[in-house]
């Protein structure tokens, strides 16, 4: 899937470039006002949609219990802490750069909603960021399950309830199992609500 | 998205600033997200 979404990226950053340089075909606010909207409500949409009709989720998530709920909260506020010091650091704006980390790793939604709330800057920002904690999961997760047998779930965020629930499983055990999926499930739900509020500070 | 960063030139040509944001962000965030997930774990007592 990462294939296809980095390559729908580039082709429409190059798709861009050429309209922009060479030839308005294609109103530009067009594609990053209505058509951009549009996309955005669909995969909102969508995530309601997958979330409503996975019995099995709803189940893993109330078999888990809610003592299990401490963990994606902790991990939302590290991640959104860890914006806020990051922006800081940086000296860009310190609020997007929260609402940025409040992606939790969900880079396609992360991307658009914070393009649309912070500019685009920030949504590649968002993108890239989110993007890069899903690859740094993967990647490291042989040493990072060394720290913690919750790290690699701390690292992932809200991938764990798809993307890297695999590569967790496989080296933290089944039993790591039910946390991962149910802290991603958390914060895959929570991601869209704590984008908007932090973005409603600035 | 992909239209929307290709066709802002000054985006465009900033990307390397992103890229160079984005390792810092990503690895406070992960690493405040462990230190979290370690310090509530031995107040809540989790297995």
């Amino acid at each position: 899937m990462i294939k296809y979404i980095l390559t729908a990226l580039f082709l429409g950053a190059v798709a861009g470039y050429f309209n922009n340089n060479y030839g308005n075909l294609i109103a530009n606010n067009w594609v990053s006002g209505y058509l951009f909207d549009f996309s955005l409500v669909l995969l909102l949409f969508l995530m309601g949609f997958a979330f409503g009709v996975d019995k099995e989720a709803i189940a893993k998530l109330r078999k888990a219990g809610l003592k299990i709920l401490v963990v994606p909260f902790s991990i939302a506020l590290g991640s959104i802490l860890g914006g806020l010091i990051g922006g800081l650091i940086l000296g860009i704006n310190a609020v997007a750069v929260m609402a940025v980390s409040a992606g939790y790793g969900w880079y396609t939604l992360a991307g658009p909603l914070v393009g649309q709330l912070f500019g685009a800057e920030f949504g590649a920002l968002g993108f890239m960021v989110n993007f890069l904690r899903e690859l740094l999961t993967i990647t490291t997760i042989s040493l990072t399950v060394k720290i913690d047998k919750y790290a690699p779930i701390a690292f992932g965020g809200a991938t764990t309830m798809d993307t890297t629930l695999p590569v967790i499983v496989r080296y933290g055990g089944s039993e790591a199992l039910i946390t991962a999926f149910s802290s991603g499930f958390t914060l895959s739900l929570i991601a869209p609500f704590t984008i908007t509020a932090i973005a409603a500070l600035a | 998205m992909g239209f929307t960063i290709g066709s802002n030139n000054e985006l465009l040509w900033s990307m390397y600033k992103i890229g160079f944001d984005s390792i810092i962000i990503v690895l406070l965030s992960v690493s405040f997200s462990v230190i979290f997930v370690k310090a509530i774990r031995r107040v809540v007592k989790l297995e």
